[in-house]
């Protein structure tokens, strides 16, 4: 495996400045919350890493298409890093919302259409990693591993979606919300500073994850070429 | 008392819940920076020796 390249080197040191700032932005920087006090903070990297985890879902099906397109195996590496990162970072966006809802809705769960659909999307992903480990030939598990990243991606979107088009408690920060949301709030200018620097944040720091994971799946795939090169 | 139990005067007390959070985040965070930087140590260490062995052949 070469060395880092330089830029992946300067992504590397930016986004440990970058999750720095983000954490004091939100932490210290930002106004309390009025009602709901500090558990509110941990709104910005909440949606943060949400945003982080659909970016990664969305190189996910963007390389499904290339590779159903050129058959290149290369997309296959990107896609299943991209699945990888987005589950890493939409679990994340899972359990703080859990931890947040704790105090907010009293409960640490609750059958709400987002709640529900973000999990159903973990678990859509999760179960792609389980099956594409059953399949050992190259070729044919990337060519699986497309057309379910494809049909995957369809809780994406839904998932996003779920609280603009159906009932539920759960609040819309950026845009109209149901009535009914608990822990809705309106940002102060200085917490839209605190919101939209974590999801530059997350921006960055997904990007640099990508290519660290995309970097292991050349390596692997490497081990693998040269290991069917050797016992045949 | 009443007063203060009908209009909440000061923001909810959950600090402990915004520790937690925060907490869980960049923990989850480490976990998975933790796993790919050792993942890419195993494979070096592989590819070293399979790289060895196809050139003893």
């Amino acid at each position: 495996m070469k060395s880092r390249p330089i830029t992946l080197k300067i992504l590397d040191w930016l986004s440990v400045i970058l999750l720095a700032v983000a954490a004091y932005l939100s932490i210290v920087w930002a106004p309390q919350e009025a009602v709901m006090g500090d558990v509110q903070r941990v709104f910005y990297i909440h949606v943060a890493a949400g945003w982080g985890g659909m970016m990664g879902f969305l190189l996910a099906v963007f390389s499904a298409i290339m590779y159903l397109v050129k058959g290149d195996l290369k997309w296959d590496i990107v896609g299943l890093a991209g699945i990888e990162v987005g589950l890493v970072l939409s679990f994340i966006n899972i359990v703080s919302g859990s931890i947040w809802a704790r105090p907010i809705w009293n409960t640490w769960w609750t059958w709400d259409p987002r709640l529900v659909t973000a999990t159903i999307m973990e678990l859509v992903y999760i179960a792609y990693l389980m099956l594409r480990q059953g399949i050992d030939e190259p070729e044919r598990r990337a060519r699986f591993g497309a057309i379910y990243a494809l049909v995957g991606f369809v809780s994406v979107p839904l998932s996003f979606l779920s609280i603009r088009i159906w009932r539920t408690i759960h609040p819309v920060v950026v845009g109209s919300g149901d009535a009914g949301a608990q822990g809705s709030f309106d940002m102060s200018p200085d917490m839209r500073v605190a919101f939209f620097f974590a999801l530059f944040t997350f921006t960055v720091f997904g990007v640099t994850l990508l290519w660290h994971r995309i970097r292991i799946g050349r390596l692997q795939d490497k081990i693998e070429r040269l290991k069917m090169k050797i016992t045949y | 008392m009443l007063q203060s139990i009908l209009l909440q005067q000061t923001p909810a007390d959950t600090t402990s819940f915004m520790w937690l959070g925060f907490g869980v985040i960049f923990g989850a965070l480490a976990i998975h920076v933790w796993s790919m930087y050792s993942r890419a140590s195993r494979m070096k260490k592989d590819l070293a020796l399979l790289e060895e062995l196809e050139a003893k052949e």
